[in-house]
């Protein structure tokens, strides 16, 4: 459907997107993560065609559009602000790409009729862009992009302006919006929970360059470099070295920081004594005062800071090794304020499982 | 509860009596000029600044005018077009440089504020110095290009403020619906770019209506817009015609901005005002066709004067009987006359200058003589003026007007007579005399008292001169020239120094202020009629003094500019009371004791230098 190849951009000695190669498949919901200044927008801004990419092509199915202009390419975009048009009304702005396209006038109005249902504005028609609140504004915004009817529709942080309600009821409509349309949408965010509730596939971008495509649970669970893995949810990392084989061939021994070591399951990839990274979530953490038991790994620490967040509690624990770690316990079991009556300074032992979190191996 | 708020916030200055007195003044400031301006065009006084009765005689006068509305036309049509020009390029510009980066671009940022911030005077005469190389004739297309060039940096300025604030994203929505960068423009640039365009064309329209400066340098004579043509008209005594002008132009404003207003409205208010704004258009449209096609023809005949100093009645006759169209264009005074005619190729044919201005020319050698041959009606004219000291051959001048420096006075306050100008230097009527604020006037009264001749040039006479003059100062209620009329009307002076012109005007609606030539003589001026050697058309001009001098026209313009002719054939068809007025004909006798203004040429700077001291004494 769309390929970027080896696509670069470049602000005189400023890179914005280094080499970014991807594939995206008909009728995805594909997103682009990444914090501000990885060049997701700069990305977009060339699918869309108001940049031109320093080098590399793009190809939309059989055609290449790195030298098409914006006007002529089958893309169409839902800007950040909206970018209505403030002397139109709802109806003018959705039928203005219709119009510039000189649309007999018969089939604008029962194309822009379809597209305000479709977004869910009929009585609004009338209404100028000043009239409306932040959402509203956002469904005429795309129900402008959608009645053209593009092969793609381009999405740039579309939600980042609205209130945290509006903007999560919105994620649901715009990933039943594009079921519906069956239209593929390539979708930036800086919002991790944005990309993982919408999103069939995620690139995470940092620095211009790509760290990693997966699906969101690929990506959640076997991030691929340690700046994926912290971008999206958070995470304890330990350096660690892999040790020689033991007798059991199910788990391997990793050395953490030159002093605690644990055990995880499956196949090392690497040759004992390779430095590599342990990552685990604060989730996949609990704490006990009991020992880990043998299929266990655990580490024995102090509770520095508590803090009560409804849903869970996070804890701030002072490993023996100096290190310190966040575990996020749930709140299923509540003692008065305290989570299964942990007070602070208490000592206590952090487990998980073997099979728990991840090893990065190319750091 | 929102407003109870913020108003609790903001400095509670919005409340007190201050505030209001304040905000009233303001108001009464910014208004009261234009009410006492729109109240004294229905004067029926022709002092400006004294009312005598309610009166619609003004309006009839200027709308009988027409030089007045051709100058009207010719400011509204320089206006509209160099404003719309303006308006176009100083779009073009804002967005040239508020969108596109390019070399040199901050440079021509910076000068766009030239013509801003430098004196306009300068721009005027860079301009007029431009246009002389470039050989370009002064006249419309000049005007119009120096207007362009003041008016569009403020246009491009104000609108390029608006274009850097202007959200890009919403030209890409467009360029990504599809629609080409054309359309985009036209939709939605020139929508958000609208206010701004539309108070840059208002803006530079309003500063190109009112520009004498910049019109002052690059203008010819076929073009006098209004502006210049009211400041012309000064020079002859403002008349309620000027505020009549003013008043018509605060109610055209007026409606336009009404019409504007309501157009930006919903419903009914905004039919009514684009039905407001389409019947201005449509009158301005079709007064503007009309006057062009009814200008565009035949010879032109191109006469420079002053400001209600020819009967226009009398060009009517004379086109009718000879087809050619004269055209009266206006100086302001004779050192504007002096300098257009001998700058360039002025396009004159026939200029009215004064008596020493004659003398000037023809030193200049930018004078062609007369063929009296082709002016039989010479004959008609007093022989006492055809050989004046400027040019005793007289053959470079045809004397037109004529008029005496005298002494005008309220009788019902001086019962004894006055038959001398030392009556002025009695201290019994201290604070109640003016004099001229003129240096060749008030010095050679001053010899002419001391028996001296000023033309002699001696500075031992000057300075018993300006000790004379030192001596009366005490008892001076004013120097003035323009406003002796009004001052006298006031009851502020009791005598003054005036023309006898100016006088008539005054008698001729207040019986009891009289006017009469001292017995030790006076200042007299003769204004002529010269031919430019560079004039395009001199059969025209000597086909058009011999229409002026027959006995009925000269009677005719008499009677309109009110000015003294040495016609004696044209005098003896005037009605009595006119012929025997004797402030209008003052008894000249041989005219050994008046002496016409020569030009004292070194002789100047140092009667400048005494006239100085003595006003700062």
């Amino acid at each position: 459907m769309l390929e970027i190849k080896d696509v670069s951009k470049k602000y005189g000695s400023a890179v914005a997107v280094n080499s970014v190669s991807l594939r995206i498949e008909r009728g995805e919901f594909f997103c682009i993560l990444g914090p501000s200044g990885c060049g997701k927008t700069t990305l977009l801004r060339m699918i869309a065609g108001f940049e031109r990419p320093s080098s590399g092509r793009i190809r939309l199915e059989d055609t290449d559009i790195t030298d098409i202009p914006p006007y002529q390419r089958d893309v169409n975009t839902v800007f950040q602000n909206y970018a209505l048009f403030p002397h139109y009304s709802v109806f003018d702005n959705i039928a203005y790409g219709l119009r510039a396209k000189k649309c007999p006038a018969a089939e604008i109005s029962d194309r822009v009729e379809q597209a305000i249902a479709l977004v869910g504005l009929s009585d609004l028609a009338t209404r100028m862009p000043a009239q409306l609140s932040g959402g509203q504004q956002q469904r005429v915004a795309l129900a402008r992009a959608l009645i053209n009817r593009p092969k793609l529709l381009l999405l740039d942080e579309p939600l980042s302006a609205l209130d945290k309600k509006i903007s999560e009821q919105m994620r649901y409509e715009l990933a039943d919006l594009q079921a519906k349309t069956g239209i593929t949408f390539i979708y930036v965010t800086h919002n991790q929970a944005e990309a993982m509730t919408m999103a069939h596939r995620v690139v995470v971008m940092n620095n211009g360059c790509v760290e990693q495509c997966a699906s969101p649970t690929e990506l959640y669970q076997r991030p691929a470099t340690r700046f994926a893995a912290e971008f999206v949810g958070s995470m304890n990392f330990f350096d660690g070295t892999i040790e020689p084989m033991g007798g059991d061939t199910d788990t391997f021994g990793i050395l953490l920081e030159g002093q605690a070591h644990i055990r995880r399951r499956g196949q090392a990839d690497g040759k004992p004594g390779r430095s590599v990274v342990f990552g685990i979530r604060p989730e996949q953490l609990r704490v006990s005062l009991l020992e880990p038991k043998e299929y266990e790994n655990g580490l024995f620490g102090q509770i520095t800071r508590h803090v009560f967040m409804g849903d869970a509690t996070q804890l701030q624990i002072h490993l023996q090794n100096g290190k310190l770690i966040e575990v996020k316990v749930p709140n299923y079991l509540l003692a008065g304020d305290l989570v299964m009556a942990l007070e602070a300074n208490e000592q206590v032992w952090v487990i998980w499982s073997q099979g728990s979190g991840v090893v990065l191996y190319d750091v | 509860m929102a407003g109870n708020l913020s108003r609790s916030n903001d400095l509670r200055v919005g409340q007190g009596l201050f505030l209001k007195i304040s905000t009233a003044l303001c108001v009464l400031f910014l208004l009261a000029p234009l009410v006492v301006l729109i109240v004294y065009s229905f004067n029926a006084s022709r002092q400006v600044t004294v009312w005598g009765g309610f009166s619609l005689k003004w309006y009839v006068e200027a709308f009988l005018d027409r030089d007045l509305w051709t100058a009207i036309r010719n400011s509204m049509l320089v206006a509209g077009i160099s404003a719309t020009l303006s308006t176009i390029l100083g779009t073009m510009t804002a967005l040239a440089l508020g969108r596109y980066t390019f070399r040199g671009r901050s440079l021509c940022t910076g000068l766009l504020y030239v013509p801003v911030i430098m004196p306009e005077i300068i721009l005027g005469i860079a301009l007029l110095a431009l246009f002389v190389m470039l050989d370009l004739p002064r006249g419309f297309v000049s005007v119009l290009c120096g207007h362009i060039t003041f008016s569009f940096p403020f246009v491009a300025l104000l609108i390029l403020a608006r274009v850097k604030s202007l959200d890009r994203t919403m030209e890409e929505a467009s360029l990504d619906l599809g629609a080409s960068p054309w359309h985009t423009f036209c939709h939605v640039l020139l929508p958000a770019l609208a206010p701004s365009i539309v108070s840059g064309l208002l803006f530079s329209f309003t500063i190109s209506l009112d520009n004498f400066v910049v019109t002052f340098f690059t203008t010819g004579p076929q073009l006098t817009t209004l502006p210049m043509k009211v400041y012309s008209m000064v020079k002859f005594g403002l008349t309620p015609v000027v505020n009549v002008i003013s008043t018509l132009l605060i109610l055209f404003t007026g409606i336009t901005l009404m019409a504007i207003t309501w157009m930006q409205q919903d419903g009914a208010r905004r039919r009514l005002g684009m039905r407001l704004g389409l019947a201005l258009a449509a009158i301005l449209g079709i007064s503007f066709v009309v006057s062009l096609v009814s200008e565009a023809r035949q010879t032109n005949l191109v006469i420079g004067t002053w400001a209600g100093y020819m009967d226009p009645s009398l060009m009517d006759d004379f086109e009718s009987q000879t087809g050619i169209h004269v055209i009266l264009t206006y100086f302001n005074d004779g050192e504007e006359m002096l300098a257009k005619a001998s700058f360039g190729n002025p396009g004159f044919d026939l200029i009215i200058p004064a008596a020493y201005a004659v003398e000037t020319l023809r030193e200049l050698d930018l004078l062609a003589p007369f063929d009296f041959e082709r002016i039989p009606n010479i004959e008609h004219i007093d022989p006492r003026f055809r050989h004046l000291p400027f040019d005793p051959s007289g053959q470079y001048y045809i004397p037109y007007t004529y008029g005496v420096t005298g002494l005008a006075y309220n009788s019902e306050k001086i019962k004894e007579p006055v038959d001398s100008w030392r009556i002025l230097w009695d201290p019994r009527y201290q604070d109640r005399i003016a004099m001229f604020d003129d240096m060749l006037e008030t010095f050679h009264l001053a010899h002419r008292l001391l028996g001296y001749d000023m033309k002699d040039a001696d500075p031992a006479h000057l300075d018993a001169a300006y000790e004379l003059l030192l001596q009366q100062k005490p008892l001076l209620r004013k120097y003035e020239s323009n406003l002796v009329n009004d001052m006298l009307l006031r009851e502020e002076i009791y005598f003054g120094q005036n023309w006898n012109g100016n006088a008539l005007r005054l008698i001729a609606d207040h019986p009891q202020f009289k006017f009469v030539i001292p017995k030790e003589g006076s200042l007299m001026f003769a204004d002529n009629i010269c031919l430019l050697k560079t004039a395009p058309n001199p059969d025209a001009a000597h086909l058009f003094i011999d229409f002026l001098l027959q006995p009925e026209n000269t009677a005719r313009n008499i009677q309109t500019i009110q000015y003294a002719m040495p016609n004696p054939d044209a005098c003896l068809l005037l009605p009595q009371e006119l012929r025997e007025n004797m402030v209008l004909f003052p008894p000249l006798g041989d005219m050994s004791n008046l002496q016409i203004l020569p030009d004292y040429g070194t002789f100047l700077p140092k009667i400048n230098e005494r006239w100085v001291r003595l006003k700062s004494e």
